[in-house]
């Protein structure tokens, strides 16, 4: 089920919130688990078993170390304990919680990496020994690579302490199936997220006709343009190596644009959705085309990605006794500068190639991982020399003209990425690049740019949605609230405003005869 | 108490008042974007298909409901030729069942066709994803699981559509013209071909030939498909109609695991049902010449040999009128001779 099909909106949705505010307080984050299950009973059938089996796992070992740890303080609580004793209990608690973190991290990743990344794995043996095992006929549970994340999440926050263990498994299990988040996240915190879905919100006016706003402008993000955009770029990278330069270019550019309007505009979606049961998701997107640098791209863009891997991969790496030795080692050797340096990057070697790989099982998303990598040690490395430079140029690096150039800047590099990641091989990648600055000729553009089952007017609404989007977002980063400004506007503009929206949706949106209903392009990682 | 009262009374005035907006918006906006007449000029990708509405009331014996395998399978014309029956194709691209179901309604309300034929590929490839035998049971369930949401969101599309056209339509904003505006649709046109899609192009199916060769699988029909085939039997009962499935020669769509299938359901619900791809031996399809594409469709030369076999069909089962001689039906004679200068010339 997909949440921009007729199914999701006029039937499941609707059903979902009457039973949700007709039921009892108490009884309304039943409502929440049940429907969340048959959302995923709908998608992944018998492979539920799979989502309910991490389920199961992390609520165990959440028990278990809420065990551990209580036994621990009977013990340490104890009469004539020495501190020595107390000590080398907590030691051995400790040790105990790591091996339970451990083996749920096994469970699931193993899980994840045998269902996702198996025949990738396999391809590899094979060409490696030149065996010729056949692929596994393996499937994908909805949403794996994002609950999965979730999921450890909660193990790894009982084990450090930032949440307590959660005795209902209902609870734990809705936090790890809640529709909203299903199909593309945001990847939420037990912290932050189960005391929200667990508690019965009130009805409340305001914030539910604000979830419907929200869920408007997602829908128009990507009915409007990105699964508009999405025709031409699928026809372009399908005709890689008869596409003219010109045309690659904007196929790549029209890619940025398609996959920021579908991934912001499902978070919206999801957002809003959330917004309606009276919840309140993490955000995902924070306007990433306004970086002045690729780091903070990645700030700005799939910010609970982000945020996973810096707080679960990154600092336990980095912070490490090794890295710790290492850096002393590095300071007393090379100085200060590597001394910082060093750690950092090994751990962001990690999260990089981490971070490429959970995007999918082939080589070109790791490579893109890697691409990030790289730009931002190169970054890091020459940071000391731009700033020289500059200086010596008399540049003023706070100033507007600066700040232009280092969001072109950013904004290229993120293209050169997203051309990575869009292009079915490295090579395809490879030749496009090379294409796009050898292979440039105007004049084909303009007469074969009509040529991708995209009418000009279907180019104009693309045009007139990115400088929407772009005008939106620099509203945005001035610190406007757009909709609580929207809701203080007299009722002739806030509706002129609604009805505006409505009409573009409904008229202009890419759906019905001669379109397809696309699945979301996260989805499918 | 009287606050929260008021409040709550001008919140749902509120809404009541911008949902009546908007769906004023939607009638107007579908009588808007409704094409005005029945061709591709105005809009109206599918005009063959629609094109019963130019035919005149009450005079067609049999309609044909299906895809691009039906309205490139049978033509009336032939049929017409060489019996004398008075038939129509109700298809479109890829028409879903549901589709389908709704075009019938609409036909009834113009003719009294004796009988009614669905083509059954529609059953299968409306939309979803193939289920293959060689699948693991699993995988075939969770296929069947996700067609089935497939198909009802279909429906709802479908009906949706049905009640408000601006949802079908909307797509002509670039393309309206003035006379959206300002006429009423008028679907009169009369076309020649009676909802049949010409083409001579020979493109030879080279693939296996005993594609009917018997399986143990049978291929599950999707529940959303079955409940409209039962509406459709439910819609020619209530019209006074027979309803009867049929399976046009298609060896790149068709196979003995679907064949199955759509027996099944036909003897439970004693519904007659012809599988021509039974016969190519008996019609003398000849897969060199009679494929408009590798055997996914008949050409003209296919459409032709299947059509006079469903007409012997027709003849061997129900008391049709030939009516050749009858002056009120002069214009078929006058289409047909149309209709084969178009196959001459095409030649």
């Amino acid at each position: 089920m997909n949440f921009k099909e007729n199914i999701f909106l006029i039937a499941f949705l609707p059903i979902v919130l009457l039973l949700y505010y007709i039921l009892p307080k108490k009884a309304r984050w039943g409502v929440l688990l049940a429907s969340s299950l048959i959302f995923y009973i709908l998608s992944s059938g018998i492979f539920t078993f799979i989502m309910l089996g991490t389920s199961v796992t992390i609520y165990v070992a959440g028990l278990l170390m809420q065990k551990i740890n209580d036994n621990f303080k009977k013990q340490k609580s104890a009469e004539g304990i020495t501190k020595e004793e107390k000590k080398l209990l907590k030691k051995k608690a400790t040790n105990k919680k790591k091996l339970v973190v451990l083996a749920i991290v096994i469970i699931n990743f193993g899980l994840l990496l045998t269902l996702k990344y198996g025949n990738f794995f396999l391809g590899m043996v094979n060409s490696i020994f030149g065996t010729a095992i056949p692929p596994l006929s393996l499937i994908l549970p909805l949403g794996i690579s994002f609950y999965t994340l979730q999921a450890v999440s909660y193990v790894i926050d009982v084990y450090r302490g930032t949440c307590k263990a959660d005795k209902n498994f209902g609870r734990v299990l809705l936090f790890v199936c809640f529709f909203p988040q299903i199909i593309e996240g945001p990847i939420g915190r037990y912290d932050k997220l189960a005391g929200q879905l667990y508690e019965g919100h009130s009805f409340d006016y305001d914030k539910f006709m604000k979830g419907l706003q929200l869920m408007l402008w997602g829908l128009i993000k990507i009915m409007v343009i990105a699964d508009r955009a999405g025709i031409f770029v699928s026809n372009v990278f399908e005709k890689i190596y008869d596409a003219d330069g010109s045309i690659l270019l904007l196929g790549v550019l029209l890619y940025t644009i398609q996959l920021y309007a579908d991934f912001s505009g499902c978070m919206d979606l999801v957002k809003g959705i959330g917004q309606l049961f009276g919840i309140e998701m993490a955000d995902n997107f924070k306007r990433p085309f306004f970086s002045t640098s690729v780091n903070e791209f990645w700030r700005r863009w799939h910010i609970t990605l982000g945020a996973w891997l810096r707080d679960y991969i990154f600092y336990p790496i980095s912070l490490s006794k090794f890295f710790a030795n290492l850096s002393a080692k590095a300071k007393k050797n090379f100085g200060d500068f590597l001394a910082k340096f060093l750690p950092s990057a090994f751990a962001l070697f990690f999260v990089w190639f981490i971070n490429g790989l959970w995007h999918g099982a082939e080589v070109k998303y790791i490579v893109y991982g890697l691409y990030y990598y790289v730009v931002m040690m190169l970054g890091l490395l020459f940071e000391p020399l731009f700033v020289k430079i500059t200086n010596a140029l008399h540049i003023n690096r706070k100033s507007k003209p600066y700040f232009v150039f280092q969001v072109i800047r950013t904004f290229l590099l993120v293209n050169l990425g997203m051309l990575i990641f869009r292009a079915n091989t490295l090579a395809d990648a490879w030749y496009a690049l090379c294409a796009i600055f050898s292979k440039f000729n105007g004049d084909i553009f303009a007469t074969s740019i009509l040529s991708y089952k995209l009418h000009i007017y279907d180019f104009i609404v693309i045009a007139i949605g990115a400088v929407a989007l772009f005008i939106v977002g620099v509203l945005q980063e001035r610190g406007h609230h757009l909709r609580d400004e929207i809701a203080k506007r007299n009722i002739v503009i806030r509706w002129t405003i609604y009805f505006a929206a409505l009409f573009i949706l409904v008229i202009v949106g890419a759906y019905g005869e001669g379109y397809r209903v696309a699945d979301f392009l996260y989805a499918q990682f | 108490m009287e606050k929260s009262k008021k409040l709550i009374i001008q919140r749902i005035s509120k809404v009541i008042c911008f949902l009546l907006i908007f769906t004023a918006f939607l009638g107007i906006g579908s009588k808007i974007f409704i094409p005005k007449k029945n061709s591709t000029e105005y809009g109206n990708k599918n005009y063959y298909g629609n094109s019963y509405h130019g035919e005149r009331a009450n005079s067609i014996d049999v309609v044909v409901v299906g895809n691009s395998s039906a309205y490139k399978s049978f033509s009336p014309l032939e049929l017409w030729n060489k019996y004398g029956y008075t038939s129509f194709v109700c298809g479109a691209p890829a028409q879903k069942i549901q589709e389908g179901y709704y075009m019938l309604e609409d036909f009834f309300k113009e003719q009294k066709p004796k009988v009614v034929i669905y083509e059954t590929e529609g059953i299968f490839n409306s939309y979803g994803k193939k289920i293959k035998s060689s699948y693991s049971k699993a995988k075939q369930d969770l296929i069947f699981l996700s067609n089935e949401i497939d198909g009802i969101n279909a429906t709802l599309d479908v009906v949706t559509a049905n009640i408000c056209p601006l949802l079908k339509y909307h797509n002509r904003w670039s393309s309206l013209k003035v006379e959206d505006f300002t006429l009423e649709p008028d679907y009169s046109k009369h076309y020649v071909s009676k909802g049949y899609v010409l083409t001579n192009k020979i493109k030879p199916y080279r693939g296996n030939k005993n594609y009917m060769q018997p399986s143990d699988y049978t291929t599950p029909i999707q529940y959303t498909n079955l409940c409209y085939l039962n509406k459709m039997k439910e819609l020619c009962d209530k019209n006074g109609a027979e309803f009867v499935l049929m399976s046009s020669p298609l060896p790149r769509a068709w196979n003995d695991e679907r064949h199955k299938a759509v027996k099944t359901y036909a003897e439970k619900n004693n519904i007659k049902y012809l599988d021509t791809n039974l016969s190519i031996d008996e019609m003398k399809i000849d897969w060199s010449k009679d494929s408009c594409d590798k055997g996914y469709h008949l050409n003209v030369y296919g459409a032709k040999k299947n059509t006079s076999f469903v007409g012997k069909y027709l003849t061997d089962n129900f008391k049709l009128t030939d009516h050749r001689g009858d002056k009120a039906f002069s214009q078929w004679n006058k289409d047909y001779k149309s209709y084969s200068k178009k196959i001459k010339k095409l030649k």
